[in-house]
């Protein structure tokens, strides 16, 4: 989301070209004018939602959570600026305080995702042999179940709260971020820079996460960006079953199954969310789109 | 025989992960809290043992776990349901599946018959206009949830237009068409985006670069030389996506009120109907293994550089 | 919209070439063919009287089966003869005849007699059949006893059959209102030939209830069972009214809210099993001629877990009571016209009505917690309310929650949101700090509401007892009149009201669409309709 998320050229003798490649992947990104905006309006939604939370917190802007049961569904207009929804509260704010609930899921579960996914996927591809086809089985079996009784019966477990709603979402996404992970490891592994680390004495650990991860940074990356989105469609449909964030917070989804339920007869309660949803989805998306291109080293053939 | 060897190996792999998935299921069950007969009143403690009694769920876990296993395994027999009274599981599923599997069915065709000529398209007008605007109706599906799609949808053509009813499943010819559009819809963006990113790749083969040297016409190479390579991504992609789109929808199935499995999945952990939702799982989990296979197969059958490798690339 | 635009396009497409036309009014043709379509909310659990728990459930029930007592069609308070012509008890109501009209049949066209209710009661009361629904024949003498197993002979519960179409009933306690208790689900009876032939008596799990095996008394029968799609019940030939029966089949449907309220738009549906509360008051008001708000015999409250702090003190409870602003939650937040609660049992007309003790107070609310020792609501501690999943229910809690904050400086409330099954188990165990709640009354009697506090009632789960409470409810049952019965309870509930064990927001109403075409569907307190007596006008 931010250039400086960028990775750090990688420190090792092996990655030959690593500082060029980070830096050509940059400024092929910004030739991909889409890409690029989109970065800029990521930015944009994140600099906004903060912005309006803390002047709500500063007493500028209106309380998210405030009812005015005196006031409700009202329009668009001064009070409201984006009308107020069915117990009184300020759209706007709530839009605000939604969509940063609704990015930290989304960045915090994604992150949760991508530490469980690299760590398993890259232990594994580096042991190989039987050990490996044992973490692989588990993977296929969780990948056979559908999410849903995973994240039910996690949430039934612990219950409710943020906290388990990054856990259960990050438990079930990390799948693929193994397999990815897995795929490029094993291929390392049999390159020749393997059998230099190897002949200096290093030890497993140290070949694992200071030489082969750093090696799969472009594809972690680029699945990561494409993570955020999926996930934050997760968050929506768990609103959608009542499992999603406790009340009276809200996030994007929250407010957009509230809006949905009312859309014939207040449809800005449905407009405002979806479309700032809508937009964070699409940027990510595209973004996610532009990395794999910048990244993909057969691309900078071009 | 290296077809046949990998056929069997995938068979055994497959009975291993059926079981996997059996036994996390029946684990995740036994740690769940809730009580699969709490009903609006207050029952009695005593009764409730019963109840217990009755579905053995008072036996040591183990010998539960064991039992399930024999009947899955040997009698292909997902037992009773706990909240449907008189219903086994297999009459619930077959009942149910055959709904999910006709919309799924038709969604994925629509997702396939939008998705890939969008993919293609964004793939050969490569970060011009084209590609955005084909990249950009691919995202509508992905970027709006679901549970605003559909009952937009349903507002616009069922209640505005009256072309389709608003829900309800009567086995005619056009209750699937409006639930089926709004499931492919979401499926439509993701094999767009996978179609685009495997045509890009293809495109940058050598072999393309020189059928391009040689004075091919671009279009002839796009058809002809790289849609097999390119598409190649996309049928890996489908092989679990298959399974989840054709086991049915919740959403969708919840907003035009379809008796398909999908519903049956989310209600049953939700009530804590363990032999239904463990018949749900099971079912699902043969579909992902089978459309798996089926898709390793048609990548074995597409790419013939893959016949001699070994089959461990999962 | 981009969006849009390609939407109709690929829709479009699709319905031209399969030409799928959906015009003409679907329900009205239903109307024209005889055919009543109703949303009901959720799918039965089991078409067996004797499993059956939730009101969806004994709207089916009620089509396919006829009680003693049958339903008034216009006044719950009425009796309608049902299998029973007449009947009578001793003077004080502690033991009842049931005359049975000689006329009545199972579907199956064997004549329903005094041992089919006599079977019916024993199966409901073995322990083995764990029936959901067996306390409400704790009533009969010996049938808590039989129940719970500690009584093993079933001559031993008051209950005999002295010929094939008498019925008598002896029962533990006087209760002049026990014709108004008879006609409740957990009474019906079921043909015990079918049940045998499918399994045991106390066998849960056969395929009696399937289409083909099921056999039942009703005006109606039943057609098929699909879950998630319908329950269809026909005609019952057999019926000894039948030719007063008009309509010639029910569809039940277990649509969603809001999809079936997207369905009754479309023409899909003659009523709906409830209306969202955003689709009440629209401005111009979507079928406004077609909605209807009646009250209903219900209460919505909360329950407190008084064996934990903060709520183990009364005052404390009373604060946060009187501190909720009812009417403004029923104006703004659940818009259907419902009666704030004064009290806990709904008031009936002519009949019982609560003590008028709760408000909406502030200034005292804030008063009595300054008394517990949390002035301003400083260092309250934090505690969750609990609901079930539902928009409703979520949006009152929203709003108790902001209203403790702004009135009483309580900021500590958490709401948690749970699945049925672990909000269910929760309370069950008394493992919540403070649930949402609301009860139906099974039978047109205040004591179906107060009985509820007694001190081991299996649904008290507050913690919360109190001997002069118990001792009235005992008093009261024995009592000869009603005025006087009524007194007692009032006296009870004060008690109820004055401690709090319960925060009670509002009593219910029906709120539903109901088309035109169906005819002589009167509002009624319990919403139990005797679907004999519908008519289909299209």
């Amino acid at each position: 989301m931010n250039p400086t998320a960028l990775p750090d050229p990688p420190q090792t003798a092996e990655s030959e070209s690593g500082s060029s490649l980070g830096r050509d992947a940059w400024l092929r990104l910004k030739r991909n004018r889409l890409a690029y905006a989109c970065l800029w309006s990521l930015g944009g939604i994140l600099v906004l939602c903060a912005g309006g939370a803390l002047l709500s917190l500063a007493g500028v802007l209106p309380d998210p959570n405030a009812t005015h049961l005196d006031h409700i569904l009202e329009a668009p207009g001064v009070r409201y600026l984006l009308g107020s929804d069915a117990l009184g509260r300020d759209v706007f704010t709530r839009i605000l305080f939604g969509g940063l609930v609704s990015i930290a899921v989304g960045v915090v579960a994604t992150l949760v995702s991508v530490l469980i996914g690299v760590t398993y996927g890259a232990v594994a591809g580096y042991v190989g042999g039987r050990c490996d086809a044992v973490m692989m089985r588990f993977v296929d079996i969780l990948y056979a179940m559908p999410f849903v009784i995973l994240v039910v019966v996690l949430m039934a477990l612990f219950g409710m709260n943020l906290f388990w709603l990054f856990i259960a979402i990050g438990a079930v996404e990390w799948l693929t971020m193994a397999r990815i992970v897995r795929a490029q490891v094993m291929a390392l592994k049999r390159q020749e820079f393997m059998e230099a680390a190897r002949s200096l004495g290093l030890g497993h650990a140290a070949i694992l996460f200071r030489h082969l991860i750093p090696n799969c940074f472009g594809p972690i990356i680029v699945y990561t960006t494409l993570t955020v989105p999926s996930v934050m469609r997760l968050e929506a449909v768990l609103s959608f079953l009542g499992m999603g964030v406790q009340p009276p917070n809200s996030s994007w989804g929250c407010l957009i199954k509230e809006g949905a339920d009312r859309m014939t007869t207040s449809a800005g309660l449905l407009v405002f969310p979806a479309a700032a949803f809508a937009i964070t989805l699409f940027c990510l998306n595209f973004l996610g789109d532009g990395l794999r291109d910048a990244l993909d080293p057969k691309g900078s053939r071009d | 025989m290296p077809l046949v060897r990998f056929v069997l190996d995938r068979l055994l792999q497959s009975l291993v992960v059926l079981v996997g998935i059996l036994t996390l299921t029946f684990i995740l069950l036994q740690l769940a809290p809730g009580n699969p007969f709490a009903t609006e009143k207050n029952i009695p403690e005593h009764i409730v043992a019963n109840m217990r009694e009755y579905y053995g769920l008072n036996r040591p876990p183990l010998e539960q776990w064991f039992r399930m296993l024999g009947n899955y395994f040997l009698r292909f027999d997902g037992g009773e349901s706990f909240t449907k009274d008189g219903f086994t599981v297999n009459e619930i599923i077959l009942e149910s599946l055959p709904v999910s599997l006709l919309v799924g069915g038709a969604g994925l065709l629509f997702a396939l018959g939008t998705g890939v000529p969008l993919g293609v398209m964004a793939a050969a007008r490569r970060n011009r206009g084209g590609d955005y605007v084909a990249s950009s109706l691919a995202l509508i599906g992905i970027c709006l949830p679901t549970f605003v799609v559909a009952p937009l949808a349903i507002a616009f053509f069922a209640l505005d237009l009256g072309w389709f009813a608003p829900a309800g499943w009567e086995d005619r010819r056009v209750d699937w068409i409006l639930p089926s559009t709004v499931l492919g819809l979401f499926y439509m963006g993701y094999i767009a985006r996978i179609t685009r990113a495997g045509m890009l790749e293809a495109l940058s083969q050598d072999y393309v670069r020189t059928a391009l040297a040689k004075g091919l016409s671009e279009r002839r190479i796009l058809m002809v030389h790289t849609l097999r390579h390119g598409l190649l991504p996309l049928v890996s992609f489908l092989g679990p996506a298959v399974a989840g789109i054709l086991a049915g929808s919740f959403v969708v199935e919840t907003i035009f009120g379809l008796p398909g499995m999908g519903l049956h999945t989310v209600v049953a952990a939700r009530d804590r109907d363990m032999p239904l939702l463990m018949g749900s799982v099971m079912t699902y989990g043969a579909m992902v293994l089978v459309s798996n296979f089926l898709s390793d197969l048609a990548q074995y059958w597409m790419n013939p550089r893959m016949r001699g490798a070994e089959a461990d690339w999962s | 919209m981009m969006m849009e635009g390609k939407r109709l396009l690929g829709c479009l497409l699709i319905a031209l070439l399969l030409g799928g036309c959906e015009r003409g009014d679907y329900a009205n043709e239903a109307a024209r063919r005889g055919i009543l379509l109703l949303g009901n909310g959720s799918d039965p659990k089991a078409l067996d009287p004797h499993l059956v728990a939730s009101v969806g459930d004994s709207n089916v029930m009620r089509a396919l089966f006829e009680g003693l007592v049958a339903y008034h069609p216009e006044d719950d308070t009425k009796l309608e003869p049902g299998v029973a012509e007449h009947w009578e008890s001793n003077a004080d109501h502690t033991e009842w005849t049931f005359r049975l009209r000689r006329n009545a049949r199972w579907s199956n066209g064997d004549p329903v007699t005094a041992r089919d209710f006599l079977y019916s009661y024993q199966r409901i009361l073995e322990p083995g059949l764990a029936s959901p629904y067996a306390s409400m024949l704790y009533i009969l003498k010996g049938g808590k006893e039989y129940n719970e197993g500690t009584l093993t002979d079933f001559s031993g519960v008051g209950v005999r059959a002295p010929d094939e179409f008498t019925l008598v009933c002896t029962l533990a306690l006087p209760a002049a209102y026990f014709p108004q208790v008879v006609k409740h689900t957990s009474w019906l009876p079921v043909h015990r030939g079918t049940i045998e032939r499918f399994g045991k008596m106390t066998d849960r799990f056969t395929r009696w209830q399937r289409p083909g095996n099921h056999v039942s008394n009703g005006a109606f029968q039943l057609r098929s069972w699909r879950i998630h799609h319908s329950v269809v019940v026909d005609r019952n030939p057999f019926y000894w009214d039948a030719e007063k029966v008009r309509i010639r089949e029910i569809r039940f449907f277990p649509y969603d809210t809001y999809t079936e309220a997207r369905a009754f738009l479309g023409n899909r549906l003659h009523y709906t099993y409830t209306l969202p509360a955003e689709l009440i008051h629209q401005s111009d008001g979507v079928r406004a001629d077609w909605l209807h708000l009646e009250p209903y015999y219900g209460s919505y409250f909360y329950r407190f877990n008084v064996e934990r702090p903060p709520f183990n003190n009364p005052k404390v409870r009373r604060a946060l009571a009187l501190a909720i602003d009812r009417r403004a939650i029923v104006t703004s937040v659940t818009r259907a016209n419902q009666e704030p609660a004064y009290g806990f049992t709904p008031p009936s007309e002519g009949g019982y009505v609560p003590p008028n003790l709760l408000r909406f107070d502030p200034d005292q609310a804030r008063a009595l917690l300054v008394e517990a020792g949390y002035p301003g609501g400083k260092d309250f501690p934090g505690f969750a309310l609990i609901i079930n999943t539902s928009e409703a229910h979520r949006a009152i809690a929203e709003a108790m929650q902001d209203m403790w904050r702004r009135h009483l400086g309580i900021t500590s409330v958490r709401i948690e949101n749970r699945e049925w099954g672990t909000f269910q188990s929760q309370v069950i165990k008394q493992d919540y700090d403070a649930a949402r709640a609301g009860w139906i009354a099974d039978y047109l009697d205040p004591s179906t509401f107060l009985d509820l506090w007694r001190k081991g009632d299996s649904n008290n789960n507050t913690g919360w007892s109190h001997p002069d409470y118990d001792r009235l409810l005992a008093e009261a049952a024995v009592q000869p009149t009603d005025a006087a019965r009524f007194a007692k309870l009032r006296e009870a509930e004060s008690i109820l009201l004055t401690e709090l064990p319960v925060l009670p927001l509002y009593w219910y109403t029906r709120t539903y669409w109901l088309r035109p075409e169906v005819k002589n569907w009167k509002p009624l307190l319990l919403d139990n309709h005797n679907y004999k007596y519908i008519r289909l006008e299209p």
